[in-house]
């Protein structure tokens, strides 16, 4: 059951601050739908920093060739919004994807990205666009790649009394290809058993600026540097994704678990990526 | 801790656990039953309630965020134009059976009829794909979603 | 006329307006929070448990132990093993070991953690398999059995020799959880008697009336059973809820209050029963013809710690294990088996989906073995009347299985669509599968000490009539549907009746709400009532005609005169001027099943005492590049008899075609090799969504039961049973690849494509 002791609301970024910093063991929530889950699973004591009434956590917006999404903005506004499929659109399918509509109505990107599980959805499309997160404590602001901020299942780069603002997206450019393909248990509402996202920028049959991210293979979300620049470095043709997919799924290393097995997973990550580079060559 | 809120059109002023959800206030001092716990993590939509216009599961609702906000269950959705054609509709098509589920999916229903008053089958098989039903397969529950919105349109 | 109409539910709008009450729902003066400390692991003794520490929680009023049952601590079901509160040991992961009850949710969960349980753990047995190797632990008897049935028919041996092909064929299936939405849950409340009054979640109240009153140690005339709006149970409440209520009603005893006991989501999927995984071998032979010559079975079932409904379950299953066809020499064999985890119980089906699952599998993979189509095998090959069945029992009539066949095959366009599917060029691959299966209605020669009904009706002076029985309402539409029974008896409108809650101290015991009885067996029992009120009501209108009884029929609502029919009096004041003559009015009826027949050494006799029917085709694709699997459309005709609401009707066939989907494509509880449940979460245990659910055709075929109630015979069960075997084979029909082991989930079909050509 629930066991919480006191919540603090506040109701500025630098009133959270404050009341964090004073109390630095509290539980940040937003939507609460991880967060209500693990407590009540784990019966501990905890008591709450409430940031879910912090307009400074809020916002879509485009800055010059940047994204921006507020820590605090729901799946369904992202998955809604056309701004971000326009400028992020990987971005606004895993937000489409994730649970159920209830659960989009609650859950935020930032909570997504805050607890940190290797099969989070938002985690490979916000690493395959190349976001940067933006962490705000009393002792400054510092910003960091999406990719540097997960470290394994439940943790995260996230210091002493840190709240995450929001993510920093570079636009995609007129030359954007790229595809989110993921793997459920049952046709909705169902965790990721594999997922593979992948944004570059095509001129011609060249790729540059390669960026594949996968989740669900390894203890976080992990890029796979040998396949991007083996992509970045050949023509697309039908042979370079059967010379790439094996490079690809040599770069995770999946594990066995009640959900999938390890052998599934890898060869799921070939067939997405071969699913989705497909359509690519296809386009 | 004190919140205020309004629920069902009806503002209300309560004392709160804070480790109180939303779905435990409705249901232990508001008594409003209708509005279920199937399994406390928010899979299978017994507990869809409207917070602000949109659908969320109660059980993953903590009260003391609802201080200032707006809360419909089903209690004051049957009583709206939407909420009473939809129950006529369930009803009709044969979309209840053990009925645990049936205010959740009347709940989930109603935000989609708002949002989109005529949805295919397909928008309303999305729409309600957070709400679980063991015992009819979703046929009946398909079909009343969208005899609901036929009736709804022939009314207007 | 009500039978035969699609009449709104009776409880459709409480439900719909979330105005229905749920055990949950309710609440008491005075009332207690009730809760259970479960076992955290498989097997061991209990080395620790600190009652005091637990009582002096502020706000807890009662702890309970094994040791503080008033009565004895049983949970009687078949055989007495079961306790109602672990005693020094404990047999599986989630077995109740102590209760608390308190003022609230916050110092029933402090009491249980204040006990610090400890447990020192001994090696679990969880390979069923394993049960008779010398190393595993004995938990059950000398040899880890708790039922071996057999059926003997012809000489198999002789037989095979004879067959021009034979197949061997190992089939598996795991545990399927019901996943009711509403969990368990019960409210016990003391009466100022002495007594206690329960009301709860059940299928079964007389069940759990007598449970009750064995751990409360109270005589049975001081334990009242209601049975409050039922949530879904599939099974799932036949047996344990006599524990939860015993667990409530031991709690309010010693607190003198009124305690309500529901278990988390959680709690309920760990502790609660499930489908028996099962390992199913079937050795089976034909002639080129395509003629069943022999078969022989050999079943084990994992039973779970103890033997609740497992001998009764394994029965069904055995039964059923070569299907609705001819056979004439069969062997089988059948062990359901002691291991360290959740005792199996009842669920949809009972025992049957496993043994159909293969038989039916095998059927199909000797049919092309045969290269016959698997349609034509069955036509070969089904049980039509006068026929006989493998425990050689005449099938004397309602022998719709042929009708079901050819329909499903005719809905569906069976070869044209085949065709289609399979020149279609795509990385998806589709096609269709066959299931024929049937279904043994009512309790059978396994069940025939519970086969009773019981029915009360009353007509009211104003001419409505109230009526109730001892069989329940899960969600499936029995309360309507027995409305329709008793409108239709007396021809008067559905909208005049009404049906009482279950309340075991105003109707006599029904036996259970299981077997797809409830219709056909109450419905029975309710006729008879009506007929004696019409008797009754025939010698009122006689008596005002000045005539003899003989000469009134009561019939579509009034009392007609047979010998003129003008000359009738209307139901409304029948009713009025029954009520002043001081007529009777009011009865309670008694039936019971009609008779089957059995003998244990053989396996011979007439299990049930009529059989419904069924054939589905599935569609399903494969998809080449990821395993998964979809099924896309389903064709499911049954035989029912008679469909007394088609629309109830065409409910159980979906709602139970999906759970039957489940149980072939998504659905895996895990429990690991040390008895530890992997996934005990609805967020884990993949059940359909709307988006997972197929598009269902239902046809309904009506084959009268002369001994049911219009012709009616039951079949609540019958729509899960064949939809995994059908996918299985469709499966095949898509891939040419078999998967023998259930569900078909994308991890086990994926390897076997690996080597096939998948390119998009």
């Amino acid at each position: 059951m629930l066991r919480i002791d006191g919540v603090y609301r506040p109701k500025t970024l630098p009133e959270a601050l404050d009341v964090f910093t004073e109390n630095p063991r509290l539980r940040p929530i937003l939507g609460g739908t991880d967060v209500l889950v693990q407590l009540t699973d784990s019966g501990k004591h905890a008591s709450l920093l409430d940031l879910s009434l912090l307009a400074e956590l809020k916002g879509i917006r485009r800055d010059g060739q940047y994204l921006w999404i507020g820590s605090a903005e729901t799946h369904t506004a992202i998955s809604e919004s056309p701004l971000i499929m326009e400028c992020a659109p990987l971005v606004a399918k895993s937000s489409s994807i994730m649970g159920s509509p209830a659960i989009r109505n609650r859950a935020t990107i930032g909570g997504n990205v805050a607890n940190a599980s290797p099969v989070a959805e938002s985690l490979p499309t916000l690493i395959a666009h190349g976001a940067e997160i933006v962490l705000i404590s009393p002792s400054g602001k510092r910003t960091m790649p999406v990719v540097d901020f997960h470290l394994g299942p439940g943790k995260s780069a996230i210091g002493d009394s840190e709240i995450i603002t929001g993510f920093s997206i570079p636009v995609v450019s007129e030359n954007f290809v790229g595809f989110y393909e993921r793997l459920g248990s049952r046709a909705a509402v169902s965790i990721a058993k594999v997922g593979v996202a992948l944004a570059a920028n095509m001129y011609g049959n060249r790729f540059s600026e390669v960026r594949i991210a996968l989740s669900a293979v390894a203890p976080r979300v992990i890029r796979s540097p040998k396949t991007e620049r083996l992509l970045e470095t050949h023509p697309l043709e039908r042979n370079l994704i059967e010379e790439a997919t094996p490079v690809l799924i040599a770069e995770c290393t999946p594990i066995t678990d009640f959900r999938s097995t390890r052998e599934y997973r890898a060869d799921m990550v070939g067939q997405l990526f071969r699913m989705g580079m497909n359509k690519i060559l296809n386009r | 801790m004190r919140i205020e809120f309004t629920i069902n059109g009806h503002p209300v002023n309560m004392e709160i656990d804070p480790s109180a959800r939303l779905l435990d206030i409705l249901r232990e001092n508001l008594d409003l039953t209708g509005t279920k716990e199937g399994c406390g993590e928010g899979e299978c939509g017994a507990c869809s309630v409207l917070l602000d216009g949109a659908l969320v599961n109660s059980c993953l609702v903590p009260a003391f965020q609802v201080d200032s906000r707006s809360v419909e269950t089903i209690e004051g959705l049957r009583e709206t134009e939407i909420g009473k054609a939809l129950i006529d509709a369930f009803c009709e098509s044969g979309a209840i059976q053990c009925g645990f589920c049936s205010p959740g999916f009347i709940v989930a229903s109603t935000a989609l009829l708002r949002s989109n008053p005529e949805p295919t089958e397909s928008e309303i098989r999305a729409a309600l794909s957070g709400n679980l039903c063991r015992c009819t397969g979703y046929t009946k529950i398909i079909e009343a979603v969208l005899l609901a919105s036929k009736k709804i349109k022939e009314k207007r | 006329m009500a039978v035969g109409k699609r009449v709104i539910r009776v409880d459709a709008r409480a439900k719909a307006d979330g105005s229905a009450k749920y055990v949950a729902d309710m609440s008491m003066p005075g009332m207690l929070v009730g809760r259970v400390l479960h076992s955290p692991v498989a097997r061991g003794r209990i080395t620790n448990l600190d009652i005091d520490s637990a009582r002096k929680i502020a706000g807890v009023r009662a702890v309970v132990t094994a040791e503080d049952i008033p009565g004895g601590n049983i949970c009687h079901i078949v055989i007495d093993d079961m306790p109602l509160l672990a005693n020094g040991e404990v047999k599986y992961t989630g077995e109740p070991i102590a209760l608390v009850a308190a003022e609230s949710r916050s110092a029933v969960e402090d009491a249980l953690e204040a006990m610090n349980l400890q447990i020192e753990q001994l090696p679990p047995l969880t390979d069923p398999e394993k049960y008779a190797d010398p190393d595993s632990p004995r938990l059950s008897g000398k040899d880890n059995i708790f039922a071996h049935h057999k059926i003997r028919r012809g000489k198999t041996d002789v037989a095979f020799g004879k067959a021009d092909i034979v197949i061997e064929r190992t089939y598996r299936t795991t545990y399927q959880e019901h996943a009711y939405l509403e969990t368990q849950g019960m409210l016990a409340v003391p009466t100022q008697e002495g007594g206690i009054d329960i009301y709860g979640s059940m299928q079964c109240p007389f069940y759990v009336h007598g449970a009750v009153a064995t751990v409360c140690g109270l005589p049975q005339s001081k334990v009242r059973i209601i049975q409050t709006t039922t949530g879904g149970a599939f099974g799932g409440k036949e047996d344990v809820p006599s524990l939860v209520a015993g667990w409530a009603a031991v709690l309010a005893l010693k607190a003198n209050r009124p305690v309500k006991l529901i278990l988390d989501r959680s709690e309920d999927i760990i502790s609660m029963s499930k489908r028996h995984p099962s390992r199913t071998h079937i050795k089976l032979g034909a002639d080129k013809k395509g003629k069943l010559v022999a078969a022989e079975v050999d079943i084990l079932f994992d039973a779970g710690a103890y033997a609740t409904l497992s001998s009764v379950v394994l029965w069904r299953g055995t039964v059923h294990a070569c299907g609705p066809y001819r056979i004439p020499a069969v062997k089988i064999d059948a062990r359901a088996v002691a291991t360290n985890k959740v005792p199996c119980g009842a669920y949809r089906g009972f025992g049957s989906p496993q043994t159909l699952f293969a038989i039916e599998s095998a059927i199909d993979e000797l049919a092309y073995k045969l290269d016959i189509d698997p349609v034509e095998f069955r036509r070969i090959n089904i049980l039509k009347k006068g026929d006989k069945t493998v425990t050689g029992q005449k099938i004397r009539s309602s022998c719709g299985l042929e009708e079901c066949l050819e329909r499903a095959v005719q809905a569906s366009d069976f070869i044209n669509l085949r065709k289609k599917l399979h020149s279609e060029d795509s990385p998806v691959k589709r096609g269709l599968g066959i299931s024929t299966i049937f279904y043994g209605m009512g309790l059978g020669a396994g069940g025939t000490k519970l086969a009773r009904t019981g029915a009360y009706v009353s007509i009211q002076p104003d001419g409505s009539v109230q009526f109730a029985v001892g069989t329940t309402e899960m969600g499936q539409g029995m309360r309507t549907v027995l409305g329709q029974i008793v409108a239709e008896a007396f021809g008067i409108p559905f909208e005049k009746v009404s049906c009482l809650p279950v309340d075991t101290s105003r109707v006599p015991d029904s036996g259970p709400t299981v077997a797809s009885r409830a219709t056909t067996m109450s419905g029975r029992a309710l006729l008879q009532a009506c007929t004696h009120l019409k008797r009754n009501l025939a010698k009122v209108a006689a008596a005002e005609w000045g005539t003899k009884d003989r000469i009134v029929n009561i019939a579509a609502g009034k009392a007609i005169r047979t010998d003129n029919p003008d000359i009738t009096i209307p139901w409304n004041e029948l009713a009025a001027i029954a009520f002043d003559k001081k007529a009777e009015l009011t009865v309670v009826a008694h039936d019971s099943s009609p008779p089957t027949s059995w003998n244990p050494e053989t396996g011979q006799g007439d299990a049930y005492v009529v059989y419904s029917w069924c054939a589905n085709i599935a569609q399903v694709a494969v998809d080449t590049r990821t395993g998964e699997v979809r099924l896309e459309k389903l064709w499911a005709a049954h035989d029912i008899g008679k469909a007394i609401n088609p629309t109830l009707v065409e409910g159980q066939i979906e709602g139970g075609s999906v759970q039957g989907m489940g149980y072939g494509l998504t659905e895996e509880y895990i429990i690991d090799e040390n008895g530890i449940p992997l996934n005990p979460k609805l967020s884990f245990y993949y059940i359909p969504t709307t988006e997972d659910a197929p598009t269902i055709e239902p046809i309904i075929v009506e084959s009268a039961y002369d001994k049911g109630p219009f012709g009616a015979k039951g079949f609540g069960e019958q729509p899960l049973m064949g939809i995994a075997p059908a996918i299985a084979n469709a499966i095949f029909d898509a891939v040419k690849i078999r998967f023998r082991e259930q569900p078909f989930t994308p991890e086990k079909v994926w390897p076997e494509l690996k080597g096939l050509d998948n390119e998009d």
